[in-house]
């Protein structure tokens, strides 16, 4: 009973003077939250694009595999063999006209034979080259676009390989500039803790003196800034939610075929990941403001 | 002259602070112990007066060509213990070092039973919880009335809202001010603002009272009260050690005199 009591003493204290902290912290504070916001804004966006990204190439395909559509003449039982010697080559699968036709018309559920409706098969044989490494794609779709009786060649790798350039760039750029205003944030949570430290340094003093313990002293501290971080992080999540509902909107109308989705659990996860870092930084920043009495 | 009015009712105050409920503190009163021979053999009970803080051997060096203060101090409950010297002359040190401000350079410390040397962090609170401090400038938080300013002792410590209640008031008679619970530090006197300081410093009903020339700010006539009001706690039992440079109150009020002398600790014949 007593004990509770004293817990309830204890946090009751604890939040009135992280209150009090906060209100003299005054225009500092949103200095902190404001610098904290467009960092986790930014953090928040490029995670999220890169996600999309990540999952428009997973979309797009395998990046190792190249078909081939051959000329109408062409056999494609013929140039399968030739195909196998070329140099990075892995594997080879035919796809003929004939079962290219039967498929499409299962996909289309249709029960009539479509060669009479069509007079004749239209489809073309096609291969399925499988490439050993990525960077061999290229060269071997080149390679193929020389052999007689080949009329085109494919790879989802190409448009996979300018996303995951995108991607790599848009996580160095991400990297970069959280990095960078990370610090900035962590040493201005640092300085407006600092001055609320300052400004109670006698309190400090009386409270050393009369033997509080140090956790309870700089609790307050602690929660300042875990604090600030939280509203930075509720702010920066309200940002991203409305910008990405507009940029959905946007691409609907410009751009429909394109498709940047993440998936559920990724939506879930990203405003967890906003919390996270904005409560550890402002926990930093006011660790490091009070480190030097901790001792 | 200031003296609060309800010094007359100290003791009948000082009595219902005394009263320890389970598992409190009251205020240490002397104790009669037995003494027994290396042999075994029982000594006649004799009255010996318990030593509850101690420096041994300690030197503290306090500038760079390392000069230092030696120190051999012995503080026996109920003690009214005075450390007189010129300013500078580590009278200050002396104290720091009881409430673990200042470590020794060399020697040991010990309050209480508990080793001062290396305490720091939690350890270190849990030791100022058993001593109060007052100080020249009596450090007041000047946002806070008087009331809250001795609460603030009792909160830091972690006392529930109830025992905070029941000691705020008796305390507050103990240094007369009771009237002004209110007040805030700047509309009393230094007088009063120094015996907001030692309400502060005896409200949790500390082993050991430090005082810093707690009359270092003050005139005469407060300076007699706050004195005053310091005997009648040592009276009922509270170990007191006070640093002054002022011969007067030392011939007055001195238990014991103990003196720095070409930094050498030393002590001075009373009676």
């Amino acid at each position: 009973m007593v004990f509770v009591q004293q817990v309830f003493t204890r946090a009751d204290f604890i939040l009135k003077e992280t209150l009090t902290g906060l209100r003299r912290g005054g225009w500092m504070n949103w200095a902190a939250v404001s610098t904290l916001v467009i960092l986790l804004f930014l953090f928040g966006f490029g995670t999220r694009l890169s996600w999309q990204l990540q999952n428009a190439v997973a979309t797009l395909g395998s990046q190792l595999e190249v078909s081939v559509y051959l000329t109408p003449e062409a056999s494609g039982k013929k140039l399968m063999q030739k195909v196998e010697t070329l140099d990075g080559v892995q594997k080879v699968t035919l796809q003929t006209k004939k079962d290219a036709l039967s498929q499409l018309q299962k996909e289309m559920g249709l029960k009539q034979d479509l060669t009479q409706t069509l007079e004749g098969n239209p489809l073309v044989d096609s291969l399925r080259v499988k490439v050993a490494t990525p960077e061999q794609v290229t060269t071997v779709a080149e390679q193929l676009k020389a052999v007689p009786g080949v009329a085109q060649t494919r790879y989802g790798g190409e448009a996979a390989n300018r996303l995951i350039q995108i991607d790599k760039t848009v996580r160095w750029i991400g990297l970069g500039v959280t990095g960078l205003l990370g610090f900035t944030a962590v040493a201005v949570i640092t300085t407006t803790i600092r001055l609320v430290v300052l400004s109670r340094r006698k309190e400090i003093e009386v409270m050393q003196l009369v033997g509080a313990a140090p956790i309870w002293i700089y609790m307050p501290f602690l929660l300042e800034g875990l604090t600030l971080g939280l509203v930075a992080a509720m702010i920066a999540w309200g940002g991203l939610h409305y910008t990405d509902q507009f940029l959905a909107q946007q691409i609907q109308v410009n751009v429909p075929f394109m498709v940047l989705e993440i998936s559920e659990e990724q939506a879930n996860l990203l405003p967890w990941i906003l919390v996270g870092s904005g409560v550890g930084l402002g926990s930093l920043g006011s660790l490091l403001a009070v480190s030097k009495y901790l001792r | 002259m200031d003296v609060p009015s309800s010094s007359r009712n100290l003791r009948s105050i000082l009595s219902s602070l005394t009263e320890a409920r389970p598992g409190e503190r009251a205020f240490a009163t002397k104790e009669v112990s037995s003494v027994l021979m290396p042999q075994g053999q029982t000594l006649a009970l004799s009255e010996t007066e318990k030593v509850i803080a101690y420096l041994h051997k300690v030197t503290k060096t306090y500038d760079k060509q390392g000069r230092s203060l030696s120190i051999d101090l012995d503080i026996r409950q109920g003690d009214f213990l005075f450390i007189t010297g010129i300013s500078g002359a580590g009278k200050s040190t002396l104290l720091k070092m009881l409430y673990g401000e200042e470590k020794p350079t060399s020697g040991e410390v010990v309050v209480d039973g508990t080793r001062l040397n290396k305490l720091r962090g939690h350890s270190l609170s849990c030791l100022r919880r058993r001593i109060g401090v007052v100080f020249q400038d009596y450090k007041l938080l000047p946002r806070r009335t008087v009331a809250e300013n001795v609460a603030f002792a009792l909160q830091a410590q972690n006392f529930p809202k109830a025992e905070i209640r029941r000691r705020l008031l008796p305390t507050l008679k103990i240094v007369g001010l009771e009237e002004k619970a209110e007040h805030f530090p700047e509309q009393l006197s230094g007088g009063e603002q120094q015996r907001v300081a030692i309400a502060r410093a005896i409200v949790h009903t500390p082993v050991l009272l430090l005082a810093d020339e707690p009359t270092g700010n003050l005139d005469a006539g407060n300076t007699w009260s706050v004195l005053e009001i310091l005997r009648q706690l040592n009276d009922m039992g509270v170990t007191i050690v006070v640093t002054t440079h002022d011969e007067t109150i030392v011939q007055t009020f001195a238990k014991r005199v103990v003196t720095f002398e070409q930094n050498q600790l030393v002590e001075l014949d009373v009676r």
